[in-house]
């Protein structure tokens, strides 16, 4: 099964990175303050350190099985059954990741852009876009990622010219609404940082040795938490508390009064820029769903299965354009995942630290 | 089957574009003032712009009014009568009335603020009277009032004369009653004799309605105690009998110190460090050294006391522009849920210490 | 083909036994009789005009020169055939010869290949086999500058539509060793050659031998245009991107093969195409080395600028004016609106019009001689341009907007690339026509996964970019650094050798 199309740890770094950052980079400010209040920058943070625990986890079970994807090992450990079960669930996920993620990205899109353009259009080019790059292999896919990832430059240039705005007392006193709101903040967080999973996946098909595998993983979490916590943390100067309530999406509205000499509104740059990273995630997630179901179907490549995908996730993601019953999907979908990227690779690892399960014992 | 795929996405692109909205088809408002004596009786006045190109400058076109119970439905009734649909998008000033802003300021600008089209880079300014006549009345020599009215008030910000603020910093202090700052913006009035707009102060507000004004003069000095001084702050005082002298603030450092005892109201200790050049000074003996010190004395003293009486001011108002509360509950906020701030803001006790110092007096002493 | 080669060593073998008395009019190996062998050979070039025969005495025995008169040299005839066989005491012909090159021929179809190539062939009345002798006259023309790759400074020599010359000019400035030169006989009526020149001691072996596959499968009539030979070796004929380098300059020829490129030359054509070669060497242009890293830098920077405005810039103008002007301040709307608002046209209809003027302007400039192609250049540009405003068809900034991109699209370096970037914004014209700021960004990620996706000879395009490699990019991609700082050669044709340059500057730290 495995491609000889392999990619680099640095590639690793940055193919994380953009599976991470996506649909969050507006929103995350948002989701952080219901939990957490004016501290939500903190639950990023704390959950930036999860995640890193999450990536331990990923890297011991991985490193156990360095020539083998989740798909591929699972069934070693839990049994053939319950492995297809996992992989059914995970290709599950996945899929409905790219569904959710492209439905908020046609939602938002129309609320703050273009509000007369029927969904379908945008996901039809979407999908289009994302499938003309997903039918290539790992490889090629990383290289565009890598270079993608130069775009992610333009948000603290963004958000530099409003920065004489802040008004840190809004933020003081730091952690005034105790760990409690901070977990319950944190808790919410956990689909925004889905991405850090796909390491599980992409390890076998990394060269390098296992501890840069394991930097890269580790470091790109590490930056998409920085990041997360920065436009965090300059929304929550920029609005009071109260304020931010009423804002869902409070990065592209801060950048709203940014005047630069020849150019203004920035946001509506900005939120083209940041389509394009909504895009690359939905890209990789397309790409391990399909590769899912490739396994699942025993089929040679995942040109076809990957076709199959991307058009079921058309009618899925213009389904509802309604915010609450996303906002309402949305939570299912982050209550899984809890499951789906840490509780279930512990139990994998607890397995196979019992079972004493290699690679190479098999 | 990758042919049929092509046509069928080219026959998606051929079905239009949407969201298009042609430049030439639009009516850009840079310009709005609103007229709102009651809660449902919200007049909207607007000037239309005639683009101008290389032969004739732009102009104002039109000016049309319309009344309606919200906003949008003043601006769509301006909309049947005219062309075509106004774009709120590149909005450069907002005329509020200083009537219509004594009760709940929010109402009006919340159209602004929930479409994504709008800018928020727009200054908001109150008028002295109605603010339709803003637009109605002749302006010499301007052939744009909102350009006009933009120019002065960015001008004015410059010269430390008015607070810098637009639809998007006055926002902030609207949602948070208890704990942000509180919201200013310009005074202007309109001077029929010779044909201008004028700066008149700054109008202060509490929560979402305005409680008190200042004039320019005290604008100034409060900017400097929120340690806001722009390009340039110009004072002047009496320094002999009958002669003043005007000085440039080049720098002034603030320190504040909030006491918040367990019990029993707080206090402010606000010191400030400044640095001064006289660019108008009738006396003219500089040269002496002890001379300069018996100014700097005198002038701390002076700037002291307008200090103080413009924290009076702002106190009496309930509102608080400097954002002590702020503080104070970034301090300590149980303490400060327990002040209840509403009446505990007007009876602080702040005492305000200046140092002023001479560093330039120009090319001669 | 493989059967009949496979086939030739007993068929060979057979009929040289049965030569003599079976003459077979469709080549094989030759007779002993010299006259017998020229007939031969003139019955399979079906009488041609330009075909002489000559006949003479070497030894008292009758020999015999055929030779086609139109591209021999007869002059080095007289002189290093004729005289020196008339005049010499030596006992073999071979020997008296004067001609550096010849060669035995047994076979009367190689010998074919040899006439029409312009050699002479001599025929020994008793001996099978004939003297091919290369006396041809070249036809070429002064070596020039090429008119599509000035440089300011430096060479300012270029190729020429020989083979020879050309390979000359490289054997000129390369005096390796390792400089590998191949032939390939190419177009089964045109017969040209084709150079594959490397290397040896850089190029990758691999990249050469998947050079050698491609060239040695083509099978054409006819080979004598640079286009030809690209479209059967490029990766992806059906991409608006070249994929191969073009130039006529040996400078920049040279430069690219000793970063582990390879060179295809085709007799006939001043262009030599070399791959693989990625998006930024397409730009790098030999001004660049001549010039002073900061000025070389510069302009190698305003390069991509322009790339970026050629193909961006109308998409750019039509989003804003037909979906966000709300980006542009405010004096600068109304300006603009002021220029539109009697425009009966939408913006793309406005900014199509004028670029397919300005493509046609261009294409006749091409045609035409000189002097009048200037003409029309200053009648389509000033008069089309300045009538179409004050009718009130197309506004000023439309017009300011297509001529920037029009000279921004002439800036690189390759006329390949520069056509390429003026077919990319048409599509990006459309998308941004129909979404705006959207339309933009999904033509311009359709662009890019296909410059990723992009290979050529197998080896990443978008290189040293996508895959990234910082040290690439600093050293020579978007700017140029100093000739001592380029220590190692781009990685993207994977050079044998990776240093190319060390410790040049070692005066320095004494």
């Amino acid at each position: 099964m495995k491609s000889p199309a392999t990619i680099s740890p640095f590639q690793l770094f940055f193919v994380l990175l953009q599976a991470q950052i996506g649909i969050g980079l507006l929103t995350i400010p948002y989701t952080a303050q219901v939990g957490a209040g004016k501290d939500g920058w903190i639950s990023i943070l704390l959950m930036g350190l999860f995640v890193q625990g999450g990536i331990a986890v990923a890297w011991l079970l991985s490193s156990r099985f360095p020539g083998l994807t989740l798909y591929e090992f699972a069934p070693l450990l839990v049994g053939k059954i319950i492995g297809t079960v996992l992989t059914l669930l995970y290709t599950l996920f996945f899929f409905s990741i790219v569904a959710h993620q492209l439905s908020l990205f046609l939602s938002i899109s129309s609320n703050w852009a273009y509000p007369r353009t029927p969904h379908i259009i945008y996901a039809v080019l979407s999908v289009a876009v994302t499938v003309y790059l997903v039918k290539e292999n790992l490889r090629i896919m990383a290289r565009f990622l890598v270079l993608v990832s130069f775009l992610l430059l333009s948000i603290p240039f963004a958000i530099l010219p409003i920065i004489n705005h802040f008004e840190i007392h809004y933020l003081l006193p730091v952690a005034s609404n105790g760990v409690g709101a901070i977990m319950k903040g944190s808790e919410k967080l956990v689909l925004a940082f889905s991405g850090f999973e796909l390491f599980m996946w992409l390890y076998p098909f990394t060269e390098g040795s296992t501890k840069a595998k394991w930097k890269a993983a580790a470091g790109a979490s590490a930056a998409s938490t920085v990041l997360y916590s920065f436009v965090t943390f300059a929304s929550y100067a920029i609005f009071s508390p109260k304020e931010i309530k009423v804002v869902p999406e409070p990065v592209l509205y801060i950048l709203k009064e940014v005047e630069l000499i020849v150019i203004e509104r920035i946001d509506l740059l900005f939120l083209t820029i940041w389509a394009v990273f909504v895009l690359t995630t939905l890209m990789i997630y397309l790409y391990m769903a399909s590769t899912g179901l490739t396994h699942l179907l025993k089929a040679k490549e995942h040109r076809k299965p990957l076709y199959v995908l991307a058009v079921l996730v058309i009618p899925l993601a213009i389904a509802t354009e309604n915010r609450e019953t996303l906002a309402g999907i949305g939570d299912k979908l982050n209550s899984v995942s809890i499951v789906l990227l840490f509780f279930i690779p512990i139990v994998l690892l607890i397995v196979a630290l019992i079972r004493k399960k290699r690679e190479e014992s098999v | 089957m990758k042919k049929w795929i092509g046509l069928g996405l080219s026959c998606l692109l051929l079905t239009g574009c949407w969201d298009e909205r042609q430049l030439k088809d639009q009516n850009i408002i840079l310009g709005a003032a609103i007229d709102a004596p009651s809660k449902e009786e919200i007049t909207l006045t607007i000037a239309l712009p005639q683009p101008g190109n290389e032969s004739q400058p732009t102009t104002t076109k039109q000016i049309v009014s319309a009344t309606g119970r919200t906003v949008q439905e003043s601006i769509s009734k301006i909309d049947h009568k005219i062309g075509s649909g106004l774009q709120m998008g590149k909005m450069q000033v907002l005329l509020i009335s200083k009537e219509s802003v004594q009760h709940d300021i929010y109402p009006l600008l919340d159209t602004l603020y929930r479409n994504a089209v709008s800018s928020l880079n727009a200054k908001i300014i109150i008028t002295e009277g109605e603010a339709e006549p803003f637009f109605r009345n002749e302006l010499e020599g301007e052939p744009l009032y909102s350009h006009y009215y933009n120019s002065l008030i960015r001008s004015a910000e410059a010269l430390t004369i008015v607070p810098k603020t637009n639809l998007q910093l006055f926002a902030s202090p609207l949602f948070d009653k208890n704990d942000g700052e509180a919201a200013m913006a310009p005074l202007l009035a309109f001077n029929k004799e010779e044909k201008t707009a004028e700066v008149k102060g700054t109008a202060l507000f509490d929560d979402k309605h305005m409680t008190g004004e200042l004039s320019v003069a005290e604008t100034t000095m409060l900017l400097l105690m929120k340690d806001e001084k722009e390009k340039e702050a110009a004072l002047t005082y009496p320094v002999e009998k009958d002669k003043s002298m005007t000085i440039r603030v080049e720098e002034i450092k603030r320190k504040m110190k909030i006491h918040v005892p367990k019990d029993g109201p707080a206090t402010v200790d606000l010191s400030y460090q400044l640095r001064y050049r006289t660019i108008d000074y009738p006396p003219d003996h500089l040269g002496d050294k002890k001379e300069v010190k018996e100014v700097d004395k005198k002038l701390s003293g002076e700037i002291k006391k307008s200090m103080e009486k413009t924290m009076d001011k702002i106190q009496e108002a309930h509102s608080d522009v400097l954002g002590i509360g702020l503080r104070v509950h970034a301090k300590d906020p149980d303490r400060f849920k327990q002040l209840n701030w509403d009446t505990a803001y007007p009876e602080l006790n702040v005492k305000i210490n200046v140092k002023a110092e001479l560093i330039e007096s120009g090319i001669t002493f | 083909m493989a059967v009949w080669r496979s086939g030739e060593d007993s068929l060979f073998s057979l009929s040289a036994t049965a030569n003599t008395k079976h003459q077979n009019s469709d080549g094989g190996p030759f007779s002993l009789s010299a006259a017998e062998n020229t007939k031969q050979l003139t019955a399979l070039l079906g009488q041609s005009g330009d075909l002489k025969e000559r006949s003479f005495l070497f030894k008292n025995a009758e020999g015999k020169l055929l030779y086609l008169e139109t591209i021999v040299d007869s002059i080095r005839i007289e002189e290093s055939i004729l005289r020196p066989l008339s005049e010499t005491d030596m006992q073999k012909a071979e020997e008296a010869l004067t001609v550096s090159e010849r060669q035995e021929m047994a076979d009367s179809e190689k010998a074919l290949t040899a006439l029409l190539q312009g050699k002479v062939l001599l025929f020994f009345e008793g001996r099978s086999i004939c003297i091919a002798c290369g006396v041809e006259r070249f036809s070429t023309r002064s070596i020039m500058e090429p008119m599509n790759e000035k440089v300011v400074r430096g060479a300012h020599d270029g190729f020429v539509e020989s083979l020879n010359t050309n390979i000359a000019l490289i054997r000129e400035r390369m005096k390796s060793p390792g400089l590998m030169i191949e032939y390939v006989q190419l177009g089964e009526k045109t017969n040209t050659r084709v150079a594959i020149i490397y290397e040896k001691e850089i190029a990758n072996p691999e990249l050469v031998e998947e050079m050698k596959r491609r060239v040695n499968s083509i099978d054409i009539d006819m080979m004598f245009d640079p286009g030809f030979l690209e479209d059967m070796v490029e990766d992806t004929t059906l991409s608006p991107l070249p994929q191969v380098l073009q130039t006529e300059r040996p400078d920049r020829a040279i430069a690219n093969m000793m970063d582990g490129r390879i060179l295809l030359f085709g007799d006939g054509s001043p262009t030599c195409i070399i791959m693989p070669v990625t998006f930024f060497a397409l730009y790098q242009s030999p001004d660049d080395y001549n010039d002073r890293t900061f000025p070389g830098s510069f302009y190698r920077l305003l390069r991509f600028f322009s790339f970026f405005i050629a193909i961006l810039l109308p998409g750019f103008y039509i989003a804003i004016v037909g979906f966000h002007y709300e980006v542009l301040p405010p004096d600068l709307i109304l300006k603009m609106q002021g220029g539109v608002q009697t425009i009966p046209f939408p913006p793309i209809i406005e900014v199509l019009a004028m670029e397919v003027a300005i493509e046609i302007i261009r294409e006749a400039g091409i045609r035409l001689p000189t002097p009048i192609g200037q003409t029309i250049g200053i009648v389509g540009g000033l008069v089309i341009g300045d009538a179409v405003v004050s009718a009130g068809f197309v506004s000023r900034t439309t017009v300011i907007v297509v001529a920037l991109t029009a000279i921004a699209s002439f800036v690189a370096p390759s006329t390949e690339m520069s056509t390429a970037t003026r077919l990319i914004r048409f599509p990006l014209m459309i998308t941004a026509s129909l979404f705006g700021f959207y339309g933009l960004m999904f033509g311009l990620m359709f662009l890019f996964i296909h410059l990723c996706k992009l290979e050529s000879l197998g080896r990443p395009y978008f290189a040293p970019m996508a895959p990234f490699n910082l040290k690439n990019v600093l050293q020579d991609t978007f700017i140029k650094q100093p000739a001592w700082k380029m220590n190692t050669r781009p990685l993207d044709s994977r050079p044998l050798k990776e240093v190319a340059e060390s410790d040049s500057r070692e005066w320095k730290k004494k």
